[in-house]
């Protein structure tokens, strides 16, 4: 199993033997990869039924709010990035700073997302408006969920830095959590251009 | 990360930063719907990958879970540039 791997066993450096996560964790992410490869493909074909009604509701939303949104998350995704490898290393404050940059991050999406919710609730745009929107607010708060999923997993690892990141175990649990929330990155640099960029230029 | 490819995860970031303001400015500067509808999903994809190879560290978990996680990307990013060149096609 690729966990056994992970964590300081018998005082090895973890690269010496390293291979990251836990064939649980791929197999899951990838399970949930499909079921927003499944998403995409329906809203493709409602977007060619309604081509016209799409391209007119997508001019409605606002890209700087996405490109922001992909912005900060990509940047959290590279600050996990280095809490693993200050976790490989052994270093427990470079994982808490990290980790605590990373999850700043992930409420400063959160607050933008719900702030761009709220713009268009009041503009009287709801999921009820038409079939684009619809699927905007169910993919978009589908993909919300995961990423406070991901800083619930990010928070707890940061709080329990200190006291386990030399303990088996500890780095392939981050390593995990940083799988999943790459993962969470990776729907959203998708995400981004299927609702707010194609078919949008001038 | 190791071999020929390995990057610096800040080299990475940055990459992944450029590529994504790269596809604002194709948006906002083309005035060919289609051509830029297709490049934005490619800049995704590119985007996609690099993130799996670099960050995920997919290639050193095994070749079939980078096979199978590249199959992916590939599969959306093919989604949605035939969708969006047929319904541009037809409508």
């Amino acid at each position: 199993m690729i966990g056994d791997n992970a964590g300081r066993a018998g005082g090895l450096p973890v690269a010496a033997v390293h291979r990251p996560g836990t064939e649980g964790l791929w197999t899951f992410v990838l399970m949930d990869m499909v079921i927003f490869l499944m998403i995409f493909l329906v809203f493709m074909g409602e977007r060619l039924r309604h081509w016209q009604v799409y391209s007119a509701s997508q001019l409605r939303l606002d890209e700087f709010f996405g490109l922001a949104n992909t912005v900060i998350l990509l940047s959290s995704s590279w600050m996990v990035v280095q809490a693993v490898h200050a976790a490989r290393r052994g270093q427990a404050v470079p994982v808490q700073r990290w980790l605590g940059g990373a999850w700043l991050l992930g409420l400063l999406f959160c607050i933008s997302k719900l702030v761009e919710y709220t713009i268009k609730i009041r503009a009287g745009i709801t999921p009820a408006a038409n079939s684009f929107f619809s699927f905007y607010f169910f993919i978009t708060v589908a993909h919300f969920l995961h990423v406070l999923a991901g800083m619930v997993c990010i928070g707890y690892c940061g709080v329990s830095a200190r006291d386990r990141v030399g303990t088996r175990g500890y780095v392939t649990g981050l390593e995990n959590v940083g799988l999943f929330w790459h993962f969470v990155d990776v729907l959203w640099i998708f995400i981004f251009p299927l609702l707010y960029l194609v078919g949008r230029a001038v | 990360m190791t071999g020929r490819l390995a990057m610096k995860p800040v080299s990475v970031w940055l990459l992944l930063c450029g590529l994504t303001l790269l596809s604002i400015v194709v948006v906002e500067t083309s005035s060919w719907t289609q051509a830029s509808g297709v490049a934005v999903v490619v800049i995704a994809a590119l985007k996609s990958r690099l993130v799996i190879r670099h960050y995920m560290e997919a290639a050193e978990a095994g070749r079939r879970w980078c096979q199978l996680y590249e199959l992916w990307n590939f599969a959306v990013a093919a989604t949605l540039i035939i969708g969006f060149l047929y319904g541009s096609h037809v409508s």
